[in-house]
């Protein structure tokens, strides 16, 4: 680690998966059939986890709550709409990038990469509760900073991760390997 | 019969005016929240950042020699 090489190989492998992902989002999905229903399989997946898991925890906290495929709403509100780019696919994409792009040991991505993307999901969905609860005390939610807000939390827990990653997670593993 | 139609006139004026005043707007649509605007820039400055410090291992480690 730590080599001109090793920074180039980063740099590369975090432009590949940049390159993959506007190609696939941008281009072969509207393309092919086939690949469009790959790739919105993914959205399927995450959009079902967090609709599911918000209206679960809005229920168990005592909301009343219809929804459907997409959109959430506590009974008497307007509630939110979740959009496929709202359910974090680009996000979580970032992360798993980011992550195993950086040289570490391979153990250490095995267990750490899956957490943190647990961890984007979950805080998405915190979100998503936060801004129906919203949308039912105040209709006029809508106001983009309270939105922005939340988006903005989550990418600073991204950095907050990717500094664990780098300055304490990575080193002390180096120095087990070297005892 | 000129009296009708003022009369006429001036009801349908006024229960306009009480529709205008007292219509209620649409409710709004459900809003979008998307979250992935800003990745690209993360994600950029997560890179820039994960380089240097590759860079400043580089050179930590050419140091002692």
């Amino acid at each position: 680690m730590g080599n001109a090489k090793s920074i180039n190989i980063f740099l590369a492998k975090i432009f590949g998966f940049y390159f993959f992902w506007l190609v696939s989002d941008a281009y072969l999905s509207h393309q092919f059939v086939f690949y469009n229903s790959f790739w919105l399989g993914f959205y399927h997946i995450l959009l079902t986890i967090l609709s599911k898991s918000s209206v679960f925890i809005l229920e168990l906290i005592g909301y009343q709550t219809i929804h459907d495929y997409r959109g959430i709403a506590i009974l008497g509100s307007y509630g939110v709409i979740i959009g496929n780019h709202c359910v974090g696919f680009g996000l979580i994409y970032g992360v798993f990038s980011l992550f195993s792009a950086y040289p570490a040991p391979l153990k250490l991505k095995l267990w750490f990469i899956p957490l943190s993307m647990l961890l984007v999901m979950f805080s998405n969905i915190i979100r998503v509760i936060t801004l129906v609860i919203s949308s039912n005390k105040n209709a006029n939610f809508i106001d983009i900073e309270q939105h922005d807000l939340f988006n903005y939390i989550i990418y600073i827990l991204v950095f907050i991760l990717w500094i664990i990653w780098i300055q304490f997670l990575i080193p002390k593993n180096k120095e087990l390997q070297n005892t | 019969m000129n009296k009708r139609i003022l009369l006429t006139f001036i009801v349908i004026a006024v229960s306009a005016c009480f529709n205008a005043v007292l219509a209620t707007p649409p409710p709004p649509d459900p809003q979008l929240i998307p979250i992935d605007g800003g990745v690209s820039l993360l994600v950029a400055v997560c890179a820039g950042y994960g380089a240097k410090k590759l860079y400043d291992s580089r050179k930590q480690t050419k140091a002692p020699k």
